[in-house]
């Protein structure tokens, strides 16, 4: 990797000085797709303002009818949290099944939805749970998040501060794995919010999207069956040497059917 | 424990779990120099200039090297002597340690940095300035087969090095001409890369004073590259060049040829005088170490009313990558036509073979080297005859395996299967795999929407290698054993195995025996590891080697204890006078040697020595059965069960055997589901050059195995081995591909290609229902 200026500040504010004199700063969470991105020279930000110092970017707690989690909560302890794993059970699974224990154990919440992997699991999460997201600067909402490919709607210095996510009635993620990465072909969260049903994709297209024909669907009847027959279309999926735009579409229905019937 | 115990626990085991194994990269110490090699990132093209002024004058840089400075070096070349069907040796181009004025592959060597560190080498080599003059690319086999494909050399005609054929066409078209069915497969071998844990990695120092260099290097046979580089690319006596290989993470064929890094290395550390450290990452593995497979092949089995098997067809299109690599020529030929009768009784058998150039990374052996080619399709071809013809594909195969009676059986291509029995390990796998129960379990995966196939392979492996063994075992001064040979261990645990023969014959514990390998300047020859073969290759010389040691020990023996030579035993790690209690340890013995308490022609060093004078040609054979459940909403692909059943002929040590099946297998699941090595066809990159997009299989792929073995010894050798190595991978591929068409052929799927990923599966399952 190249030369960088390392920084670890103690609060958000210090973090956010250090990003804005840098002269190409980034933020480093817990740098599972940035450290590798660096070893291998695919960037050379000048500077790398660590936000594993700042304590208020931690925690996980249950605000009333909703899960708080902090941006700088590694995917291992969400898994193991007993508050997630009571209030939403279908989260706390999705972060038990990332990556692998390594991963899990540095990865964290606010680092994968920053970097807006378009195979990321938190994603799918984020839209299907309709979470809001706080910075230092506003709130967020799901479906405003996720702007593409690796883009999000975060501006230049502004950082993830952490992630509420409502409790549903009930809920399910389902992922089917790409055969090499691991990573997600597809993976579909299923939710029955107080506000109605989402239905988030993950891994089948540039970015996390939802599909309002589904939603509808298991809106009148929470099941699999009502959404079995709902195909969505290819036009925009990914499709590569791992699997086709049509096989990604396919999965999609497969994957939100088993979602609804597991759905708790 | 016993020496004698079949089941004894590797020797290395304690070194290579406590993090206590050394690797070469663990070895270069502060004071090296760091190498970085800069790869050419075009598949073909012209170089008309490289610029290394700024890239001299950077921080840390020692020297730059090119193409310019190293032209005056001999070719990498290849030892493998062998005429194609015209009679004339395939073609072989020249292949420099830089490249001279072109380059022919993603990955290919253009310029070495040294530098003080790492770092300061790739900052250096970024500043490189290649002049490329790309030329039009052909990556894929087929392609390259086609008239008017793009050339990779001018050399080369039609793009082939070499177009072989083996066996009787006329009696194999006289088969087909007369047969009653026929079957015919095309199939893509899907290219692999080994993957092994440890990437290749090199230091060199080059000693003024005597003027020897040494190059320290995991390796499958270090005298194989000091022959290559002194004979070939330094052209200079072998002496002034020592190959040292100490504990090796992975070897499966790969890390026996000969590199551009070794050469460069050994020429950087003369010219700058200094030791010299490179080691590749896992990127520069993908791009710079040999690859395997990728082999399209034709198929065709001829068979007479009653099922029997009566011609076999084999037209291929082997791609050899971009240059011939150390074993690449041999490997789609005789590699194949060793096995290509499988277990069966086949009366007419005719291969044509086209080796071919692509602008690829060379393709070589990786473990199975032929075989899991040859395999995959004469048990698929099985398979499609036995669904033709409506029989139970055990049926079929049990109408033509070769009887034991008929032991040695010579194939139709002329290789003589040694000893075996086939029936046996077929009906014992399909007992062990509850093939009776088959039909329940099927109906229960039914029940859940779930679809199950049942799939066997009969298979065998030819062992081969480079038997050019001087085994020596030397008493030292403290009562221990010195073993001397010239096969590599690169994981498979030949410390423990060559130890234990030396202690059953010596009677003198296993702990007390140490086994030294991996360095030219210590062992006098050696062939290496490969083919299957270490075992017969060491263990025969090894055993030989002792039995002269112990002569001597007897002789001496009989004068420190007043007896005759023929009353001496070896005891617990005495010499005794048998029936007595007068003894001496071989400790005493030894010393009573150094200090010349024997008469003169007893003195010297207490060393056996042998040379190989075994056949190193054996055939261990297997049969694996394969049940495994489809879901085909999704194509996901679970295997339920894998039950191997192996003759191996001798068993050294039974822990080690099905060690040996374990990681085969695992291979060979990975081969027939997840791994595919893929170069985009127009621009010869490499689309699947990590492990992000080239599957490797996890541990939760695998199932349970169930590893069994009996043994019909091998009349070949003393010892009756047979090998065990490369039986995995050769198959496993066909025995779950078979599985999972037979799981879908109630979808209407004939033939799945690997990998059977589930995208595959789906797909097939798809295009068959349209």
């Amino acid at each position: 990797m190249y030369d960088f200026q390392y920084h670890r500040p103690k609060s958000v504010a210090d973090a956010v000085a250090a990003l804005k004199k840098a002269a190409d700063g980034k933020l480093i969470a817990g740098g599972q797709t940035l450290l590798p991105t660096l070893k291998m020279r695919l960037a050379q930000p000048t500077d790398l303002v660590d936000l594993s110092g700042v304590p208020e970017l931690r925690g996980i707690k249950v605000e009333g009818n909703a899960v708080v989690i902090g941006a700088m909560a590694k995917h291992a302890e969400v898994s193991a949290s007993a508050e997630v794993q009571k209030a939403i059970p279908a989260l706390a699974m999705l972060a038990s099944e990332i990556g692998d224990a390594q991963v899990r154990n540095m990865g964290t919440l606010g680092g994968s939805i920053a970097n807006s992997d378009p195979a990321a699991d938190y994603p799918a999460a984020i839209v299907g749970l309709n979470a809001t997201i706080k910075t230092n600067e506003r709130t967020i909402a799901a479906d405003d998040f996720f702007k593409g490919i690796f883009t999000t709607a975060l501006k230049e210095g502004e950082v993830i501060i952490s992630v509420s996510f409502p409790v549903p009635e009930k809920a399910a993620y389902m992922k089917f794995d790409n055969p090499a990465s691991r990573f997600a072909m597809v993976g579909v969260f299923v939710a029955k919010l107080a506000g109605g049903v989402r239905v988030a994709v993950t891994g089948a297209g540039p970015s996390v999207f939802r599909v309002k024909a589904m939603e509808e669907a298991l809106a009148k009847d929470f099941s699999g069956k009502a959404v079995e027959n709902i195909k969505v279309p290819t036009t925009g999926l990914n499709s590569d040497i791992h699997g086709s735009a049509e096989y990604r579409a396919h999965l999609v229905t497969v994957m939100a059917k088993r979602a609804a019937d597991a759905a708790k | 424990m016993a020496a004698t115990d079949a089941k004894i626990h590797r020797l290395e085991d304690a070194r290579f779990l406590t993090g206590a194994g050394r690797y070469t990269a663990d070895l270069p110490g502060k004071d090296a120099l760091h190498a970085y090699v800069l790869r050419s990132p075009m598949a073909h093209a012209a170089i008309s200039g490289v610029d290394i002024a700024a890239a001299k004058e950077m921080d840390g840089v020692m020297a730059v090297f090119t193409g310019a400075d190293t032209a005056q070096l001999g070719p990498l070349a290849c030892p493998v002597e062998m005429t194609g069907r015209d009679g004339k040796r395939y073609i072989e181009p020249f292949r420099p340690a830089l490249a001279l004025k072109e380059v022919k592959y993603v990955g290919e060597p253009v310029a070495l940095v040294v530098a003080q560190t790492l770092a300061q080498a790739r900052d250096a080599a970024e500043t490189i300035m290649v002049d490329y003059q790309e030329k039009p690319v052909v990556a894929d086999v087929r392609r390259a087969a086609e008239t008017g494909a793009p050339a990779v050399w001018p050399d080369a005609p039609d793009n082939r090095s070499m177009v072989w054929e083996k066996g009787d066409r006329t009696a194999m078209e006289a088969a087909f001409a007369k047969a009653a069915h026929v079957v015919r497969l095309q199939s893509h071998n899907n290219r692999l890369v080994a993957a092994a844990l440890e990437n290749r990695a090199a230091i060199a120092e080059h000693d003024a004073a005597s003027g020897i260099t040494t190059l320290t290097t995991p390796s499958q046979g270090a005298h194989l590259l000091r022959d290559l580089l002194c004979d070939k690319v330094f052209r200079e006596p072998r002496e002034k060049l020592r190959v040292v290989t100490p504990d090796v993470g992975g070897g499966f064929g790969p890390k026996f040829y000969l590199y551009a890094e070794h050469a460069l290395l050994v020429f950087a550390a003369r010219q700058t005088g200094r030791k010299v450290f490179w080691s590749a990452d896992r990127g520069e593995t993908f791009i710079s170490e040999a690859h395997a497979r990728d082999q399209f092949t034709t198929g065709e089995l001829a068979l007479d009313q009653n099922g029997k098997f009566i011609g076999l067809r084999l037209h291929g299109l082997a791609n050899l990558g971009a240059y011939i690599s150390t074993f690449s020529p041999s490997i789609p030929t005789t590699g194949m036509a060793k096995v290509a009768s499988g277990l069966y009784a086949i009366p007419a058998i005719h291969m044509e073979m086209h080796c071919l150039f692509t602008n690829t990374v060379p393709v070589d052996a990786y473990r199975g080297a032929g075989k899991p080619e040859t395999f995959f399709m004469l048990e698929r071809l099985v398979d499609l005859a036995a669904d033709k013809m409506g029989l139970d594909p055990a049926e079929l195969r049990r109408r033509n395996l070769v009887q034991p009676q008929a032991m040695p059986y010579r194939t139709a291509l002329g290789f003589t299967y040694d000893s075996g029995d086939y029936p046996r390990l077929l009906e014992e796998a399909l007992q062990r795999a509850g093939h009776g129960g088959f039909a329940a379990r099927r109906k229960q995966s039914e029940s859940t929407g779930k679809r199950r196939g049942f799939g066997l392979s009969c298979y065998l492996h030819g062992t081969g290698g480079v038997a050019d063994e001087n085994s020596k075992v030397e008493l030292e001064s403290d009562g221990t054993v010195s073993v001397y040979t010239g096969t590599q261990s690169s994981g498979q645990g030949h410390e423990t195995v060559y130890a234990q023969g030396v202690a059953k014959l010596l009677d003198m514990p296993l702990a007390n025996i140490r086994v030294i390998q991996g360095d030219t300047a210590r062992v006098r020859t050696g062939g290496g590891t490969g083919g299957s073969s270490s075992t017969i290759i060491s263990a025969t010389t090894i055993h030989q080697a002792s039995e002269k040691l112990i002569e001597r020990l007897k002789l001496i023996g009989a004068h420190l204890l007043e007896a005759s030579p023929a009353d001496i035993v070896l005891e617990r790690g005495n010499l005794a006078i048998a029936g007595t209690d007068r003894r001496l340890s071989l400790k005493e013995v030894a010393i009573r040697v150094e200090q010349n308490a024997v008469p003169e022609a007893l003195r010297g060093p207490l060393a056996g020595e042998a040379k190989f004078a075994d056949q190193i040609l054996s055939f261990p054979s297997g049969v694996i059965a394969c049940e495994v459940e489809v879901d085909p909403q999704t194509g996901d692909t679970r295997i339920e069960r894998l039950v191997t059943m192996q003759d191996v002929g001798t068993v050294v040590n039974q822990a080690l055997v099905d060690g040996q099946m374990h990681g085969g297998i695992a291979q060979g699941i990975g081969q027939a589901m997840v791994e595919n090595c893929v170069y985009d066809a127009d621009s010869g990159q490499l689309l699947t050059g990590s492990f992000m997009d080239y599957g490797i299989p996890h541990f939760r792929d695998l199932p349970a195995m169930d590893s069994a073995t009996f043994s019909t010894a091998s009349p070949n050798n003393r010892l009756g081995i047979k090998g065990v190595g490369e039986l995995g991978p050769n198959g496993a591929p066909p025995a779950i591909i078979n599985a999972i068409v037979d799981a879908l052929s109630g979808e209407g799927v004939r033939h799945i290609e690997m990998p059977a990923t589930a995208a595959r599966v789906w797909q097939a399952i798809e295009d068959a229902r349209r």
